[in-house]
């Protein structure tokens, strides 16, 4: 093919096009990564225990047995299960932490869901109508994001009882001011571009416009944001439930089950030390995995992934 | 320069006084304030007396304007369990919070940059990886977690440090400990990354290219344009030690703020928790023309913008 | 004419796992005392790059630098270890980057950051003296009021004032050698020529040499005594500037000359060249201009010209303008030698 049939020059050969419209691979990039193999790994072991865990071990955590009350770690002499310790009923410490991730993690992802939502939707509606209206939400919006967390909740809760409904709409208000910003900047960016002119002209509603449209530029930005916000309201939850004012027994969580061993501390540390640690390692696990994905997608610091292959000399 | 600094304090304004209307709202959206003040178990002869004498079921709008009147005369309440103004048992209580916040503030701040800087000379250096990994390790960290386990190790174990209580300066070790560890986690990738960014600068190229040593390049010329990330991450958690401080002082029995909201949470004494968000709200105002007035210092083009 | 910088075989790479770009590919390079030399060249052909490496202003892990020869005023500046390096540059060597505005520290005064060229090599200078000075030099290069100026911050100056200050910090210590990165490209046309002006003055009121990197052949033209015309990180052309720009023979120097808006009278349509400047990490074998060049023969898409010069110092890389039989020496092969 002749350089003069082309109407733009020499096209890009074959080779070329595979080299720099390279799609990143992400397991391959994963494996190569032992933190955020490590975080994969343990984020898909709280997935099996959230959803399997009360069906498994829900006896184990519940029934009380005072023969073995707050039995040190690595008691495996009756069941592996209390290779953790035992609590001062006698329940296992592992059985109750594997137990208590369906409601950590499920209060945590009903509040990070509904931030989201009703964040990225008030966001939307505030960044289109602009004007006065949008001002308005964003100083509201402001108000809230300016006001620390724990202490909103706290305040609410005060009003309200704490219960679990009540608890997950709390953690919600604190974060939705961080998908509406998101969202409003985006719609303001999007607002301004040709395809939403062209699809206004041919008569779409802005219903229609932003949802088909915007909304789908959008999404990705906020998911980015969804992964760190549910490690913040697993914080901020745990906080609330160790200082008693979360949720509340028979329901347990892992903030719950700190507070609980909080008075044997000199006694029974391995009571508070492990859900403790657990809350630790999700979050950083979600954190490390959050950062990891950020650079992979980067197509500036990618070629550091293989920077154990490269044997160039440093300067 | 003015102008900036008249239209941030009265941006702040707002958010303060909207906040105190939002509270306001809040308290009578969920019920009558009068069952916030009162115990469960109280009859309903003594509750309707309650709510005569404090007037609470005046219309919105009066009730509205007796708060303002109030609020303008610093008068936020009585204390229910200590029958003092609720704003003076919350004022008594901060200078406690205050000087917590300051010293983990301070050594934070230093230690994330110097780390930061370290970091960000070697990216991804082995230097870098494990200073990423510690960082977001103290970032991730529950502190009433770290708090109790410190204490095990510190206090118990080994009986280096009180359990708790405040006295001499070896009670403040361990909370000042627990109350670093994530704005520094925090702070040190901030550090790192505003440090990086600004290093691929074209004014580095520049400073380079007259020959000036590393360190100046690193410590002058980058850090110093690296400061306005810094400062935005520094004033989030500053904001965010409130947080820290309701468990930490619960747990080490420090008598600042965070214990007295706790403390007023549980003994159902509305009063002081209302005071108490109510003057927080006006720290964290005071705290923002702080913060808006250093971002002019050490950006002088949002100085003259 | 004695030379007073000498390049021989540069080559620079920048590795990646993944691929190699070569942005600079065996240039050889003379500027002689007193000289204006001009470096010219589409974005990507590698002139920019080439000054940056030889500054070491290049980030040493993904960038190569390799040489057969790189010299100052008769010093090896490969062998310098950085404390010489940081001594010669600011005092010898200075360089004038493209845009004031990114390439001036924001946050820091234009005096201050003047001054700096003072801190750093004059340290016996009192804070009064590098005041006086400073305020000299922005008066040297034609800034009104330079008494308030000094105190003011980049984004303050008009684009050309900016420019004129980066100029004054780069000519402070009076440095031999000046190398002005695109120095005019983000003004307009009536403060290029001003700037031009100015630094054709300070030139010759210094007596410093220059290196002036432009993609701009007016520029060349009115203001370089010798050009080179590089593509795709190689030398196709180089010479005096008359004779380059008026007895043209690189196809690709022709080209250029040829689309230039004054070359067609009005009405006709402009005239360009062919195609795109190649993907730097997978170079065409040969010369690097074949695949966009109306003379290419079958041997340009094999063996990659050397540039040949006659007596006047006229050199061009083209087998169609040297054919390979009637050359003197064989290509040579870049060095490999890490820095």
């Amino acid at each position: 093919m002749s350089s003069t049939d082309h109407p733009l020059g020499t096209p890009p050969d074959e080779a070329e096009t595979l080299l720099t419209a390279r799609r990143p691979a992400y397991l391959h990039f994963l494996v190569r990564d032992p933190f955020a193999l490590a975080s994969a790994i343990w984020l898909l072991l709280i997935v099996l225990f959230a959803t399997l865990g009360p069906l498994l071990l829900g006896d184990a955590a519940t029934d009380m047995n005072l023969r073995a009350r707050n039995l040190p770690l690595g008691s495996i002499e009756n069941s592996w299960l209390g290779i953790l310790g035992y609590d001062p009923l006698g329940r296992s410490v592992l059985a109750r932490c594997i137990v208590a991730t369906q409601t950590t993690i499920g209060i945590a992802a009903a509040a990070a869901l509904a931030a989201l939502t009703i964040g990225t939707i008030v966001g939307l509606y505030a960044g289109y109508t602009g004007g006065r209206t949008g001002r308005v939400i964003m100083q509201l919006s402001d108000i809230v994001q300016s006001f620390p967390s724990l202490l909103l909740a706290l305040f609410v809760l005060y009003m309200l009882e704490p219960q679990p409904l009540n608890i997950v709409l709390v953690l919600a208000f604190g974060q939705i001011p961080i998908y509406l910003r998101v969202a409003r900047a985006e719609v303001l960016e999007l607002r301004e571009r040709l395809f939403v002119d062209a699809a206004r002209v041919l008569g779409a509603k802005p219903r229609q416009i932003l949802a088909r449209h915007i909304g789908p530029l959008v999404l990705p930005v906020v998911i980015n944001i969804v992964t760190i916000d549910f490690a913040l309201i697993m914080l901020s939850e745990s906080s609330l439930s160790f200082l008693g004012l979360g949720v509340q027994s028979p329901s347990i969580t892992w903030g719950v089950l700190v507070a609980q061993g909080r008075e044997y501390l000199q006694s029974a540390w391995w009571i508070s030390f492990f859900p403790g640690l657990m809350i630790m390692l999700t979050t950083l696990s979600i954190n490390l995995l959050a950062n990891w994905l950020r650079r992979v997608r980067d197509p500036r610091e990618r070629w550091r992934f293989d920077r154990a292959r490269h044997t160039g000399r440093r300067r | 320069m003015q102008y900036y600094v008249v239209s941030r304090l009265a941006q702040s304004f707002i958010s303060l006084i909207g906040l105190v209307i939002l509270v306001f709202f809040m308290i009578r959206m969920t019920g009558n304030p009068a069952d916030l003040y009162l115990p469960d178990d109280v009859s309903a002869a003594a509750r309707q007396a309650f709510i005569e004498l404090h007037r609470l079921d005046d219309p919105i709008i009066l009730q509205f304007g007796r708060f303002i009147g109030d609020l303008v005369h610093l008068d936020l309440g009585t204390s229910i369990r200590q029958g003092r103004s609720a704003a003076v048992i919350v004022l008594e209580a901060y200078p406690t919070s205050l000087a917590l916040a300051a010293i983990s503030m301070s050594i934070a701040l230093v230690l994330a940059i110097l780390l930061g800087v370290w970091a960000a000379v070697r990216p991804t250096g082995v230097v870098d990886r494990t200073i990423s990994v510690l960082s977001l390790a103290g970032a991730s960290a529950p502190n009433f977690w770290v708090a109790l386990t410190l204490i095990s190790i510190f206090a118990v174990g080994l009986q280096l440090v009180p359990t708790s209580g405040i006295g001499g300066w070896d009670h403040w070790i361990l909370p000042v400990a627990v109350l670093v560890l994530r704005p520094l986690g925090l702070l040190s990738q901030v550090v790192r990354e505003a440090v990086i960014r600004s290093l691929s600068a074209p004014y580095i190229r520049t400073a380079r290219s007259k020959g000036a040593p590393d360190r100046s390049i690193l410590y002058v010329h980058a850090l110093r344009n690296a400061s306005l990330p810094i400062l935005t991450m520094a004033g989030n958690q500053a904001v965010a030690f409130i947080n820290g401080s309701v468990v930490i002082e619960t747990i080490f029995g420090f008598p600042g703020v965070g214990k007295l909201i706790i403390d007023a949470i549980v003994q159902r004494d509305f009063a002081v928790v209302q005071a108490a968000v109510i003057i927080t709200a006006t720290v964290i105002f005071l705290l923002n023309i702080v913060i808006d007035l250093l971002y002019a210092l050490l950006d002088p083009r949002i100085r003259h913008s | 004419m004695k030379p007073i910088f000498e390049l021989s075989q540069l080559t620079v790479e920048f590795r990646s796992p993944l691929e190699t770009v070569t942005a600079v590919h065996g240039l050889d390079l003379v500027v002689n005392e007193g000289e204006s030399f001009a470096i010219v060249g589409e974005s990507g052909s590698g002139k920019t790059v080439s000054m940056m490496a030889t500054m070491r202003l290049l980030p040493t892990p993904p960038a190569h630098v390799a040489a057969e020869a790189m010299r100052f005023e008769g010093r090896d500046l490969r062998a310098m270890d950085r404390r010489a390096w940081r001594q010669l540059c600011g005092e010898r060597i200075a360089m004038v980057f493209q845009d004031a505005l990114t390439a001036l520290n924001p946050v820091y005064t234009v005096g201050w950051q003047i001054g700096e060229m003072f801190r750093i090599h004059r340290p016996a200078m009192s804070r009064r003296e590098i005041r006086e000075r400073t305020i000299g030099l922005l008066a040297e290069v034609g800034i009104p009021e330079p008494q308030q100026r000094v105190n003011d911050y980049p984004h303050q100056f008009s684009g050309g004032m900016r420019q004129r200050a980066m100029i004054a910090m780069a000519i402070a210590l009076e440095p031999a050698f000046l190398i002005a990165d695109e120095p005019t490209t983000a003004l307009d046309v009536t403060v290029q020529a001003q700037l031009m002006d100015l630094l054709a003055r300070l030139k010759a009121e210094r007596g410093m040499s220059m290196i002036l990197i432009t993609h701009d052949l007016g520029l060349v033209s009115e203001n370089a005594d010798r050009v080179a015309i590089m593509y795709a990180g190689s030398v196709m052309e180089t010479g005096a500037v008359d004779d380059v720009l008026t007895r043209p023979r690189h196809p690709y120097t022709l080209g250029l000359l040829a689309s230039r808006p004054q070359a067609v009278r009005k009405g006709e349509k402009l005239s360009s060249i062919h195609g795109s400047p190649p993907n730097l990490a997978r170079k065409p074998e040969g010369c690097p201009f074949h695949p966009r060049c109306q003379m290419a023969r079958p041997v340009c898409r094999t063996s990659k010209p050397a540039l040949i010069a006659e007596a006047s110092g006229h050199g061009v890389a083209c087998h169609v303008v040297n054919p390979p039989d009637t050359a003197a020496t064989p290509p040579r092969e870049p060095a490999r030698a890490d820095r």
